[in-house]
């Protein structure tokens, strides 16, 4: 009856990069000035050095696991309750992505070109997207991820490389920033950046194959954290640290300055377009993996029907925060301060359960699941 | 649509059709020669395909097995009486000959030594050559005087099939049925008495143009032929250019009433088995009283009928099916249809033309860059114009900006209006175009350059600038070369139109989503639509959006799932390296032809 949709590296690597690259567009630059001073771009390579760490860990113990997801794995640790606890806090951190992303984004997009529109119409049409994209499905979604994401990375660079001209070096002294313990101790917390990573595993059973998940894994952080950090590095090379502070829209207003003779000024409209493509990927994904979520933690044998009801609510919660600066605060104080728990702890945590439980079923005759 | 938007309906249970390699080994009535199972060597991994033989196996019985049912019952179920005036009735009843201007019935008898047989031909006047049907038929019948009989009666059948038609096409038929159907395609049928059978003779001579050039799908460089309305002469100039022993043209008949006919063309040892007994299974299932054209079986056979762009290539060029062909593809040829059909397509094989194969490829390079930016200008531009003037403004450089305002200044309508009364009138510019009669065709001239264009501005309708860009458009949208594609980008210009006049870029960018992921999840005969980019396949890039030169292009498409996928060796200009061993075997010049 269910067809088993299996997409390639590709697909799963554009997919991720997306996931985690979107906050670009948004706060990371920013935040990472913030937690790191002009040693930002220092702190931005620490993060994804522990991010990669973190999955390097992961990777190696959810080798016996091929073509099982985070919840195939939480129900073997922890049988039906574990699979429905592990799925509470999936839904969670899928939905608070969701919920805050789209506030977000319809925010900023009031603020830059609808100036005049009611925040609701704006949300309306990442509701349009996110409703359109669970009823064609993760394949659907993959695909056009394969082609949309080159384009928005050209676009990406091509913003950077305008902005070269504006490049001032002395912009990073002095060197370490706000200090050692602020961006390695403080600020190791924030590899929470990285939390979108999470989604690999609950992809892993499309992928199938262990190796496809391993490779999609490290290209997709590599690659991200290259653009994470050439996005903090260009930002807080082109505004001084002060300024740096109190720009709301980092990249934004870097593609703003962008002036290469007489008439290739302003840019930053352009920049909607790729800024746009990758918000709406990003919900639109987070919100198909809340019904693949819900569907597979409650067993339930279609996510159909939940489209329009869980839509309406996501729709809802996004206005339930009273103004953007409160969205901002729970995001980066909270959020993006502890999503490294269901992240990289919790993962590690059911690999460890599942491993245990599967060494004793061995043990005991069993035979599932096959270490290859 | 809302409906089932809002209310869920449990899913039916439905396998759609996936293109996946099959075994390449099994094939009624075409197993592999030698040959063929060296060449198996490059095919793909023999364990992937296994996983599809037996299911293939299985499939190849059962058509063979109703095939062979087929067979039997025609063969059981001979209604043509001995008594050559029941067939005589039974024709005249069956052709309604007494309403019938065009039916001519020619009684005659065939001298046999002291005795006469009665016969008669039966044929519609204006399908037939009746030169060959007097020479060829009548007169050998009705001037035979020798004809000397041994054993039964039967022996008659052999021998006038043997030795007294010199016609070089006669069939021997055992029904009414066959017969009507074979005068109907220009036959004409013989009944003799005393025989349960007839001869139906392929005596056709279809009214209808020669081979002219393409109408549709112009080039400068390659064959300047293009299809007419006869199925045979189709056919024909594709096996004049595809002189494969492997290619196989099958028949099948489409249309419970117009009993159109139509082949299928592949080439045995490389198109995908699963993909040709698809074609014929949806062909076979075709259940309407008429078919005239490939445009109305396109609709029928497509796998998904609202998607605006189109599933199937419909071209006129034979050259191009060529290609198609030995790339693995399935062609479907119509009778009275100019137009052949090829399966399966992706995105990619509506924006090439035909010429692309036949350029170098830097030219043919360029020409794709130009098209896929009027694929873009005819699709966004007056949505992005619009979004600008409406929502952006800060993008255009202030000279710019300035000018379009100062234009836009005398307008009285909103940009959004200006733009739907001018993209209306260029479309009703184009389908009056099309419609015109020839001699008043300098009028429309006059309308659309005068009147919609310079008195417009000066009536300040329009904004100068609105003419450029739906100007520009309309030249985009001619550059496209697929006349369905064409379409479909004109109709959802519209809708971006809109999207763009309700929220700027925020509302194309949407729309480009939706369109996307609509487009992503469609399939062509079960090849995803958006191959080899979404999903990316092996060695996609190679041919997908820029033409590699024509001795690089080693393999088929991969998501084609050919039966060989090499289409040459790795070096194919072996020229080059024996001129290199020649030169340093030979004299001592030193210089290298790299």
């Amino acid at each position: 009856m269910k067809k088993k949709t299996i997409f390639g590296h590709w697909e799963a690597s554009a997919i991720i990069m997306n996931l985690i690259c979107t906050k670009i567009f948004l706060n990371f630059p920013r935040m990472a000035v913030e937690e790191g001073g002009t040693a930002a771009w220092i702190f931005a390579i620490y993060i994804a050095i522990l991010a990669i760490l973190g999955f390097t860990v992961i990777q190696k113990l959810y080798k016996p696991f091929e073509g099982k997801d985070l919840l195939d794995v939480a129900e073997l640790a922890a049988g039906n309750i574990g699979r429905i606890l592990v799925g509470f806090v999936i839904l969670f951190c899928l939905g608070w992505g969701t919920v805050a992303y789209m506030r977000m984004f319809s925010e900023n997009m009031k603020l830059i070109s609808l100036t005049t529109s009611p925040l609701s119409y704006v949300e309306l049409y990442f509701v349009v997207c996110l409703v359109t994209g669970a009823y064609f499905g993760i394949e659907a979604l993959s695909r056009l991820h394969a082609f949309v994401v080159p384009v928005i990375t050209v676009g990406f660079l091509l913003i950077m490389l305008g902005a070269v001209n504006y490049i001032d070096p002395g912009n990073l002294m002095p060197l370490l920033g706000n200090g050692l313990s602020a961006i390695f101790i403080k600020g190791a917390q924030k590899v929470s950046d990285y939390s979108e990573i999470l989604v690999l595993f609950l992809l892993a059973s499309f992928l199938k194959k262990y190796e496809v998940m391993k490779s999609t894994g490290y290209w997709s952080l590599v690659l991200a954290s290259v653009f994470l950090v050439i996005s903090v590095l260009v930002f807080s090379t082109v505004f001084p640290y002060p300024s740096s502070l109190e720009i709301t829209i980092p990249i934004f207003h870097v593609a703003r300055l962008i002036k290469l003779g007489r008439f290739f000024q302003r840019v930053e409209s352009v920049f909607l377009f790729i800024w746009a493509a990758s918000s709406l990927l990003y919900i639109t994904v987070n919100f198909y993996l809340i019904l693949f979520t819900f569907q597979k933690a409650f067993r339930l044998d279609y996510y159909k029907p939940l489209i329009i009801p869980l839509s309406i609510i996501v729709m809802s919660l996004s206005f339930l925060p009273s103004d953007f600066a409160e969205v901002v605060t729970y995001e980066v104080e909270l959020f993006r301060s502890w999503s490294w728990v269901p992240a990289f702890v919790m993962p590690i945590l059911l690999l460890i359960l599942a491993r245990r439980k599967h060494r004793k079923s061995a043990e005991s005759g069993g035979n599932e699941p096959q270490d290859s | 649509m809302i409906k089932s938007l809002l209310l869920f309906h449990e899913p039916q249970v439905k396998k759609p059709f996936i293109l996946t390699e099959d075994s390449g080994n099994v094939n009624s009535g075409n197993t592999n020669t030698g040959e063929d199972s060296a060449k198996t060597g490059e095919n793909k991994e023999p364990s992937r395909r296994k996983k599809n033989e037996n299911l293939l196996l299985k499939k190849v019985e059962k058509i063979k097995l109703t095939d062979r049912r087929e067979r039997n019952q025609k063969d059981q179920k001979s209604d043509i009486s001995r008594q050559l005036s029941e067939n005589l009735k039974t024709i005249e009843e069956r052709f309604s000959a007494s309403l019938n201007g065009d039916l001519i019935i020619r009684q005659f008898d065939i001298t046999v030594k002291d005795s006469t047989i009665a016969a008669f031909l039966v044929f519609f006047d204006g399908l037939v050559n009746t030169k060959v049907i007097d020479d060829d038929i009548l007169q050998p019948l009705m001037l035979l005087s020798n004809l000397d009989i041994k054993g039964d009666r039967d022996d008659i059948l052999k021998y006038i099939r043997s030795h007294i038609l010199p016609h070089n096409q006669l069939k021997e038929v055992r029904t009414h049925q066959e017969l009507i159907d074979e005068v109907y395609f220009g036959g004409c049928g013989l009944y003799i008495d005393g025989l349960d059978a007839a001869f139906a003779a392929d005596v056709k001579d279809l009214p209808g143009r020669s081979v002219e050039r393409p109408n549709n799908e112009l080039v400068i460089r390659g064959p300047q032929e293009g299809f007419t309305e006869n199925l045979r002469a189709n056919t024909g100039l594709i096996r004049k250019r595809l002189m494969d022993q492997n290619l196989i043209a099958e028949n099948i008949i489409i249309g419970n009433r117009s009993k159109t006919p139509c082949s299928i063309m592949y080439i045995k040892d490389i198109a995908n088995e699963t993909l040709v007994n698809e074609v014929k299974r949806r062909l076979k299932n075709i259940d309407v009283d008429y078919i005239m054209d490939t445009g109305e079986l396109e609709q029928f056979i497509e796998d998904n009928p609202t998607l605006p762009a189109p599933q199937i290539l419909a071209t006129e060029r034979p050259d191009r099916v060529c290609t198609m062909l030995a790339e693995g593809r399935v062609a479907i040829i119509m009778h009275g249809s100019p137009f052949a059909l090829v399966v399966p397509i992706t995105s990619n094989d509506i924006m090439y033309s035909a010429e692309d194969q036949f350029l170098r490829f830097p030219y043919s390079n360029l020409l794709r860059f130009i098209r896929i930016l009027a694929i873009l200008m005819s699709l966004l531009l007056p949505g992005i114009y619009l979004a600008i003037t409406n929502y952006h403004h800060e993008m255009i450089p202030t000279d710019l900006l300035l000018a379009i305002m100062s234009a836009r200044e005398k307008v009285p309508f909103p940009s959004v209006v200006e733009v739907f009364l001018m993209e209306i009138s260029f479309e009703l510019i184009r389908e009056a175009g099309i419609r015109i009669p020839g001699p008043i065709g300098p009028t429309l001239g006059i309308i659309g350059a005068l009147i919609l264009g310079q008195a417009a501005v000066e009536a300040n309708i329009v904004s100068p600038i609105l003419i450029i860009v739906v100007a520009v458009t309309g030249l985009g949208s001619f550059a496209i070369p697929n006349f369905s594609a064409g379409f479909a980008f004109r109709i959802l210009r519209f809708a971006f139109i809109m999207l763009a006049a309700l929220s700027g870029f925020l509302g194309i960018t949407v729309g480009l989503i939706l369109i996307g992921l609509w487009m992503v999840s469609a399939k062509s005969f079960g090849v995803p639509y958006f191959a080899p980019i979404a999903p990316r396949t092996s060695g996609g890039f190679t041919d997908a959006i820029f033409k590699s030169p024509a001795w690089k292009q080693e393999k088929r498409p991969d998501y084609i799932n050919a039966k060989q996928q090499k289409m040459q060796p790795r070096i194919s200009r072996k020229w080059a390296l024996a001129n290199e061993n020649n030169q340093a075997g030979g004299d001592n010049t030193g210089d290298q032809n790299g």
